[in-house]
């Protein structure tokens, strides 16, 4: 049996973490060979202690049967491997083609040499069909195209070990297709490919082998043809878990939210970003605007709270439109936002708990008496929220923020955000980065809000969050609503096109 | 779980910030004394003892205990001033470079009241000179203020430009303004008598002749506390060390960022003009000079900052630390060392602080690794029961 | 005409050393870290360039003592500027107070040494590295007056220095993976580029290059060194970022704060502006607030390396 490489024994070791406990992982020659496993569980670890960019506390690595050192990305290259990596690493002002050879330039008389490698490059989109403009600025490319930036940095590279880490995440199903597509052809062509991913479906069509990794642990590597998405499943989250809330129908009440043929404009590149969005959200109602990253969800979620300001449409909340108001007035007359970055927005890192749950209230009469803090009042909110949220800490509400877990500092959002009562919370993937107990505790507060009778506006890129808590479910593709479905009444495979622009129903 | 919420004191103690921040700044401090000392050693190893000891005694020994305190309560007020100016930027989010250009107008400002207000004012005239040298600061410090929170110019830049700015533009001003200008000696008059701040028998307290301690040091430790209660009691604080922190964070909440950079730079710039009215109110014979070279005290007030660990009342303390040094070391004269020394241990003490927050980072690390693998461990428990 | 010529001369002498200085600056800040200090590593390049012409024998010959001094003071520059490296690259100290440090620690430790040295805190040196007409190309028109006559060495080196320094930033290795560093660190240590020894290399350069520019202006500009060279530190910093960080804006940019610099200092020389009878201190504040209005108009959209003043971590990812 010919291994492409082996990773036998590994453990990883961080200040507080063991990333990798002890793991083994074969890949055959020539195989598409998936790795399984939630946030956290060490899959990017793994793979940086391949590429040499750690060193493992324990175990080997052998290619060819030989034991190998990688001490550095230049070793991980001399013995052919290379990696797309998640957040791709692409200079934003170089062009692809500076980006592609930066590391390897080719250089005459001490000068920069580009062209030569223009023509390998060349040949190389032609044989593996990789359209890819090499003159283009990276900040000027489409995600797609990115991506395919990488893969060409890997063959340029004559990297016969390519890894994928995640690369789905931000494609639209067409380009999804492209790459598998393009992932076989590399296979055609001799190459082994590793798959990260958590995503079930398309490891379940595309790889031969997949090795699951849950907390650190390898917790077993199965052929696909003779496993199940549901045995798979199993093994990722490491226990039986009941993924769907129980949730009842509700009667709506009224309408809260408005918005009529809301522009915005990107703030950075001067396009339009929402074009001509219409929707609304009534009261007991979870509303989700589904859609792949990038099509407006982040400039939509900021017109709305007030962040951004808005080229041309109405947004009106409760009867009253709230052109020109400030975060602040929005804040304090009934809209709440879970922010999509948790560190950005969300938190002050280095406040305490409790001054970070005031952060939207602090200005209120029960924590201030002219302009002098009210320290017990908040104390005690503080303490009250901490326990009927049950937010961990080391130190109580007296926890440095940097410190806690990020599924409780996102606790300290959610639990800040709902107990002030807003007639509407706007939810940015609320979930993103957290283990399966906190996303089901998160979706469990947001079923409860919509039960007692809040609007919720979830803005998500998770299908089965999407699928599992929604009432109406909104797609967002290019800056526009191109749908408006009850979750009832549609299906996965219909979402994703038109998610994928493929499909349109105006209304 | 409920254990994990009831720390020891012990380990409540370890984490506690303040250990941390003081353990950081007291090894800093002891880097620059080491360094300095090496120094010293290399240039002259038989004075090295004698030298090292002035200055960590201040002085007191060599002239009399008493003077030497005078002098240090004196050289103290400018610190204090300054250390809080820029201790409060800092907090805030922005970077007081401009402080020495906000204290000389201040000084300035406190100069011309003073001289000009006399008949009006007679014995409250000094209060009047203070609140104006505070409006002549806030306003120097407004520019770069206003520049960096609506055209997004470079904070320290438009404050090293106000530095220079500010120095020659009080030259200019000594010279066209007769009532204060001394013109065969390029600087100003002395103030009227009775325009100096009161001494409040601080002058029978600790004797000195020339500028010693007087209201001066009251004023500047009173301020101290005023900022401590500001920045931790109230929500003007809050808001601006929110914006401080994370300025994303602080727009979310709804807190205007540039309304607060204005704010914070308006009472830094006050609090370095004040600074300069303390020290040229202190006595008849301190004359502001026409010059062309920035006046350091800007500088050495980021000194007293960091060694403050950006809170007021320790900056107070760090004031009269950096003024003992000061004291001692301007004696080294007698040992055949120049008092620049001082000035060199100061700025490998500001080296030492800036590498702080990383051995903060560390240690808070380190202690955090020790209660996490107990969780760790504890979640490994749970797994190990459901999987049977 | 000879007032141009005579203004244009001042202005080469104290645009010399801005551009050294600024391009300094340029490597330094292009490959991610921000330095303060070129201040305190101009001062300390003019210190030992200077003790050492201060020390130098008769015998040694007039442009290449000169020279000798340009070396040491840029090594001394290379080696002060190893301390803002090593807090800001592998401590990954806060690049802005290491700056200050640096910074306050310079004139102190000259005029101390000064002391020490030679018994007071200026060091005074013959100036006898003015040349007074190149042979022959002195002879040209215009430009032969401007270039190669009352000029210093200096001014040829420093011409070496732009053609060099923007070939290096534009057209090399080295200069696309500076540029990448400075940008996006991740990106250049994924294909395998040692981040921290490129900034390193950035942050010496600027050394070398301030220390250089440190004795470049107080051999032009005067006959002693009194711990001092008047702010061109930090003036090179606003030239940097007026520049926009590129070989050609720094020349234009120190071109434009030279010619206001030397008004500032040779007004009475020109009978036009002598007659306005405007104090000196003007002429002095002028760059400063030149500098001032024009980050105010152009800072709205001046960005930066990307990546300048965040300490590069590997560990994070």
């Amino acid at each position: 049996m010919d291994y492409a490489f082996e990773m036998l024994n590994i453990t990883k070791r961080f200040p507080g973490i063991i990333a990798n406990d002890n793991v083994t992982l074969q890949v055959k020659q020539g195989e598409i060979h998936a790795i399984l496993g939630e946030n956290g569980a060490g899959k990017s670890t793994l793979m940086c202690v391949l590429l040499g960019m750690y060193q493992p506390d324990e175990g080997k690595i052998c290619i060819g049967g030989k034991e190998v050192k990688i001490g550095n990305p230049n070793d991980a290259n001399k013995y052919r491997i290379g990696m797309v990596h998640q957040h791709f690493k692409l200079v934003h002002n170089f062009t692809a083609l500076e980006n592609i050879v930066l590391g390897v330039e080719p250089t005459k008389h001490g000068a920069l040499n580009l062209e030569k490698a223009r023509k390998k490059l060349e040949e190389l989109i032609g044989r593996y069909g990789l359209k890819a403009d090499l003159d283009t600025i990276n900040s000027d490319m489409t995600v797609g195209m990115q991506q395919r930036v990488e893969i060409l940095k890997m063959l340029y590279r004559d990297n016969d070990i390519l890894i994928f880490d995640e690369p789905t995440a931000v494609l639209t199903p067409q380009e999804v297709s492209e790459l598998m597509l393009i992932i076989r052809n590399l296979v055609k062509e001799g190459k082994s490919i590793v798959f990260i991913s958590h995503k079930l479906g398309e490891i379940m069509e595309i790889a031969d082998r997949c090795s699951v990794l849950w907390k650190g642990k390898c917790v077993g590597t199965t052929n696909i043809k003779d496993t199940t998405k549901e045995a798979l499943s199993e093994m990722m989250v490491g226990r039986k878990v009941i993924l769907i809330p129980e949730k009842a129908k509700q009667k709506l009440g009224d309408m809260i939210l408005s918005v009529r043929s809301l522009c915005v404009k990107d703030g950075r590149r001067q396009h339009m970003a929402v074009n001509n969005a219409s929707f609304s959200v009534c009261a007991g109602e979870i509303v989700c605007i589904a859609g792949i990253d990038g099509n407006g969800q982040t400039e939509l979620a900021q017109a709305l709270t007030g962040l951004m300001k808005c080229e041309s449409g109405e947004i009106v909340f409760q009867g009253e439109n709230w052109e020109g108001t400030s975060v602040r007035y929005r804040s304090v007359n009934g809209m709440a936002h879970i922010p999509e970055d948790r560190h950005k927005h969300g938190l002050v890192l280095d406040y305490s708990m409790e001054e970070n749950l005031v952060l939207q209230t602090y200005f209120e009469p029960r924590f201030q008496k002219h302009g002098i803090i009210r320290r017990k009042a908040i104390k005690d909110y503080s303490n009250k929220l901490l326990k009927r949220f049950d937010i961990r800490s080391g130190q109580g509400i007296t926890t440095i923020t940097r410190s806690m877990s990020g599924g409780n500092q996102q606790k300290v959002i959610i639990a800040r955000e709902i107990d002030r009562n807003p007639k509407l919370l706007i939810a940015v993937q609320p979930t993103r980065g957290l283990d399966v107990g906190a996303i089901e505790y998160i979706h469990n507060q947001l079923i409860e809000m919509r039960n007692q009778g809040h609007a919720i506006l979830l803005i998500s890129l998770e299908m089965e969050e999407i699928m599992n808590i929604s009432d109406r479910i909104l797609v967002m593709y290019n800056g526009e609503i191109v749908c408006n479905l009850d979750v009832d009444k549609t299906t996965v495979s219909e979402i994703g096109l038109y998610m994928a622009g493929l499909k349109r129903s105006v209304d | 779980m409920e254990g994990k919420n009831n720390k020891g004191h012990f380990e409540k103690f370890l984490i506690s910030p303040i250990t941390i921040s003081l353990l950081a700044t007291v090894i800093s401090v002891l880097i620059g004394l080491v360094l300095g000392g090496i120094i010293l050693a290399v240039c002259n190893m038989e004075q090295l003892i004698p030298g090292l000891g002035t200055i960590m005694t201040g002085g007191i020994r060599l002239t009399g205990g008493v003077k030497a305190m005078a002098r240090f309560c004196y050289y103290a007020m400018p610190l204090i001033m300054c250390g809080l100016s820029l201790g409060f930027a800092f907090k805030t989010g922005t970077l007081n470079i401009g402080a020495s250009g906000q204290y000389w107008v201040g000084a300035f400002a406190a100069i011309i009241v003073a001289s000009a207000g006399y008949n009006t004012f007679g014995s409250f005239t000094w209060v009047i000179a203070v609140l104006a040298a505070a409006v002549a600061g806030a306003v120097w410090a407004l520019i770069p203020g206003i520049l960096n929170a609506y055209r997004n110019v470079n904070i320290i830049i438009s404050g090293i430009m106000m530095n220079y700015i500010g120095t020659y533009m009080v030259s200019i001003l000594i010279k066209n303004v007769k009532l204060v200008y001394e013109a065969d000696q390029s600087r100003t008059l002395s103030i009227p008598e009775g325009t100096i701040l009161p001494k409040l028998g601080l002058d029978k307290l600790l004797p000195s002749s020339g500028a010693g301690a007087n209201a001066g040091i009251l004023i500047a430790i009173a301020l101290g506390c005023v900022m401590y209660f500001i920045v931790n009691k109230t929500i003007l604080g809050y808001e601006l060390k929110t914006c401080g922190f994370n300025r994303e964070a602080a727009r979310y909440a709804g807190i205007s960022e540039k309304r607060s950079v204005v704010l914070s730079m308006v009472i830094a710039g006050a609090l370095a003009g004040v600074g300069g009215a303390l020290v040229y109110l202190s006595s008849t014979g301190n004359r502001l000079p026409i010059t062309d070279t920035v006046s350091g005290i800007g500088f050495t007030g980021i000194a007293v900052a960091l060694l403050g660990m950006m809170n007021p009342l320790g900056i107070i303390l760090a004031g009269f630390f950096v003024s003992y040094l000061n004291v001692g070391g301007a004696n080294l004269q007698m040992f055949g060392f120049s008092s620049e020394i001082v000035e060199v241990i100061l700025a490998v003490i500001i080296f030492s602080c800036a590498f702080a927050p990383k051995i903060k980072d560390g240690y808070y690390t380190m202690i955090n690794k020790l209660f996490q693998e107990k969780e760790v461990e504890h979640t490994q428990e749970q797994i190990k029961g459901v999987k049977k | 005409m000879s007032v141009i010529i005579f203004f244009i001369q001042q202005v080469i002498l104290f645009t010399v050393p801005l551009i050294v200085a600024g391009i300094g600056g340029m490597f330094c800040e292009r490959s991610g870290i921000i330095n303060i200090s070129i201040e305190g590593n101009m001062i300390v390049g003019a210190f030992c360039g200077c003790l050492f012409l201060h020390f130098a024998p008769e015998s040694l010959h007039g442009q290449f003592a000169f020279f000798c001094a340009m070396a040491i003071a840029a090594m001394a520059g290379l080696v002060y500027a190893s301390f803002h490296a090593l807090a800001s690259i592998n401590l990954k100290a806060n690049q802005v107070i290491s700056g200050i440090a640096l910074n306050i620690a310079a004139p102190a430790l000259s005029i101390f040494l000064a002391r020490l040295i030679i018994g007071k805190q200026q060091i005074g040196f013959t100036n006898s590295f003015r040349i007074e007409a190149v042979p022959i190309l002195s002879k040209i028109p215009f430009l032969g007056d401007i270039f190669f006559r009352n000029v210093y060495i200096s001014l040829y080196i420093t011409i070496g220095i732009i053609i060099i320094g923007g070939f290096i930033v534009r057209k090399t290795r080295f200069g696309m993976r500076l540029r990448a560093c400075g940008e996006y660190p991740q990106a250049a240590d994924t294909v395998g580029i040692n981040v921290y020894k490129i900034r390193w290399i950035g942050v010496l350069t600027c050394g070398f290059l301030a220390g250089l520019a440190g004795v470049m202006l107080v051999v032009s500009t005067a006959t002693e060194f009194n711990a001092g060279v008047s702010g061109y530190g930090f003036l090179a910093v606003s030239v940097l970022i007026l520049g926009q960080w590129n070989t050609r804006g720094i020349v234009l940019a120190s071109i434009f704060f030279g010619v206001m610099k030397t008004l500032s200092a040779v007004y009475s020389a020109l009978p036009i502006l002598d007659t306005l009878s405007i104090d000196a201190f003007y002429y002095r504040m002028l760059p400063f607030v030149v500098t001032l209005v024009v980050l105010a108009v152009s800072s709205k959209h001046a960005f930066g390396p990307a990546a300048a003043g965040e300490p590069y971590d590997k560990g994070r990812r």
